[in-house]
């Protein structure tokens, strides 16, 4: 307490919360905006743990293999309201960038506090907004793991929302209830009694809040409509900021992990072997597996970064595959890729994806055999899972 | 009050497990970089851009007619977003010498097309407001009701 009143006497500096005079600095510009951002926010956690516990499920939690569009579109929703929180986090921070000069900074212990947890709440979105925005574009400018940071910041993230809500909650109820005033596009004009309005007539001469809403809109739907196509194949033309073409590419679809990356340059088909493993192990040359039934499925790849693009497949479903191995219908089996190195080399698949009549060792893409980029000799493709577990360059299959 | 309380307590749980994520992460999440990040963006955006954003709107308040000036904020502001996004695509620091389908466009050239149909929308927005006459009635009653020029100027 000694430290507030200490503060109380130092003079306020000549930038002060009463420097801004424009209405757009008001609380119900705050809540509107600050209401899309939340809807954006919750999207985003939602779909990341998604996408956290389909790479890193945990037994408490069921895989589902359908639908088989299931990622594709929570994914490109991940990224794609993360991008719409860019413009909604910059005018949410305008509307109430005064009160970064509240003086004294705190007033008590508790408003310090909240002060400490809103400066979280800020940081923390800024943090996983900018590096989204980078790592889907494959700029990695930082020393840190993306994943497990990222992962780790949505929930300090996640949390400041809910706290800062239960500290707000009055004033959002407040500016909703005061929203239904008719004049609420020009405050020279409210009713006296209401507090907080603005002393003098602003409203219509600069941007409204009316129009700073229409503003905020215009902007996220700007920022949409050049990413988005990446995700929605019907708005690609329009996609002029997105990272990623998904059809564009060999065999018409984009790549992520090079061959190069994956230290598998030269492949000799006359020698590769796909081996399964089981009760009654499978060695199968390339003529053997094209012996087999072979089945042709439509199936997106749909990556973490948020791009999807529907592929045809051709191959041999797992489930036969494991059938003819003699491995049990409920068993867990790993998909191990010649790759030398890598997070992904190695990949679990759960009887619900083994099991699925979608789920092929394919060999086949867009009517063509595999290239080299998209996993040639052999490569997994499943329903509903991210991108990186659709193993490529398959060595073998077995047991987990 | 007892729904706040615990919607509080909610987040300060999830406050908590974030924080242990982060603690645990060992080499995964170093906390130096992590923490210079977080104020680093920090003060880019409450040290860089948002006080840019206020001397570009105090110029305009001083500048521009109250009948141009919500267009120009307006474009502005949509413009100034569009860049910021761009950035990481028009920095082009990804690009993979092995993997074309990694930024495969010309993202100067989308960016500039797009500025321009923002460019386009603001000077259609600007002319319909100019030719309007109820907005120009509008804009003379709020110069009248203006205390002084002096005051305008200061709005940020």
């Amino acid at each position: 307490m000694a430290a507030v009143s200490l503060l109380r006497r130092i003079p306020p500096p000549p930038v002060s919360e009463e420097s801004f005079t424009s209405p757009l600095h008001e609380t119900r510009s705050t809540a509107w905006v600050g209401t899309a951002l939340g809807v954006a926010v919750t999207v985003c956690f939602l779909t990341g743990l998604i996408s956290h516990f389909a790479q890193q499920p945990v037994s408490w939690l069921p895989v589902l293999a359908s639908p088989s569009w299931g990622y594709r579109v929570t994914q490109g929703m991940h990224v794609a309201f993360g991008i719409a929180a860019i413009p909604l986090t910059l005018v949410k921070l305008w509307t109430v960038y005064p009160k970064l000069f509240t003086w004294p900074p705190a007033r008590s212990v508790l408003h310090g506090l909240e002060r400490l947890f809103v400066g979280l709440l800020v940081v923390a979105t800024l943090f996983e907004l900018t590096t989204g925005l980078l790592n889907i574009a494959h700029w990695y400018p930082w020393k840190f793991a993306f994943v497990p940071t990222h992962y780790a910041v949505a929930w300090l993230l996640a949390g400041s929302i809910l706290l800062h809500l239960a500290v707000k909650a009055p004033d959002i109820r407040r500016a909703y209830t005061r929203s239904r005033d008719p004049d609420l596009a020009s405050p020279a004009q409210e009713s006296p009694g209401l507090e907080e309005s603005p002393p003098e007539p602003v409203g219509a001469r600069g941007l409204t809040r009316r129009g700073l809403l229409l503003t905020t809109t215009a902007a996220v739907c700007a920022v949409t409509l050049t990413t988005v196509g990446q995700s929605v194949p019907w708005l690609e033309r329009f996609a002029v900021l997105a990272p990623r073409h998904p059809t564009d590419g060999p065999q018409g679809l984009a790549v992520n992990r090079t061959p190069q990356a994956a230290g598998v340059t030269r492949i000799d088909p006359l020698t590769y072997r796909l081996s399964i493993g089981g009760p009654r192990p499978v060695e199968l040359d390339m003529a053997a597996f094209a012996a087999l039934p072979q089945t042709e499925v439509d199936l997106p790849i749909a990556c973490v970064e948020g791009w999807s693009a529907l592929a045809t497949w051709r191959g041999v479903r797992l489930a036969e595959l494991l059938d003819l191995a003699g491995v049990p219908a409920d068993a867990t089996v790993r998909v191990v890729s010649m790759e030398a190195k890598g997070a992904y080399r190695m990949v679990s698949v759960p009887p619900e994806f083994a099991r699925n009549p979608l789920t092929l060792l394919a060999t086949e893409l867009n009517g063509q055999t595999l290239s080299l980029e998209h996993g040639y000799p052999v490569r997994m493709i499943a329903p509903n899972r991210p991108g990186v577990l659709q193993t490529k360059w398959i060595q073998r299959v077995e047991v987990e | 009050m007892k729904a706040r309380i615990a919607l509080g307590v909610v987040g300060l749980i999830g406050i908590g497990y974030g924080a242990r994520l982060v603690l645990q992460g060992g080499d995964a999440i170093p906390l130096r970089p992590l923490v210079t990040w977080l104020i680093g963006l920090d003060i880019l955006s409450d040290g860089l851009l948002l006080p840019l954003a206020a001397v570009v709107g105090w110029f305009l308040a001083r500048r521009l007619s109250p009948r141009v000036r919500p267009p120009v904020q307006s474009g502005l502001v949509v413009a100034g977003v569009l860049g910021l996004v761009a950035i990481p695509v028009v920095n082009g620091a990804g690009r993979d010498p092995l993997n074309p389908t990694i930024l495969p466009g010309n993202y100067p050239l989308g960016l500039a097309v797009a500025l321009a149909v923002v460019a386009v929308a603001t000077a259609v927005a600007v002319l319909i407001r100019l030719r309007s006459p109820a907005m120009t009635a509008q804009a003379a009653n709020d110069m009248n009701s203006l205390p002084s020029t002096d005051h305008d100027s200061r709005q940020l």
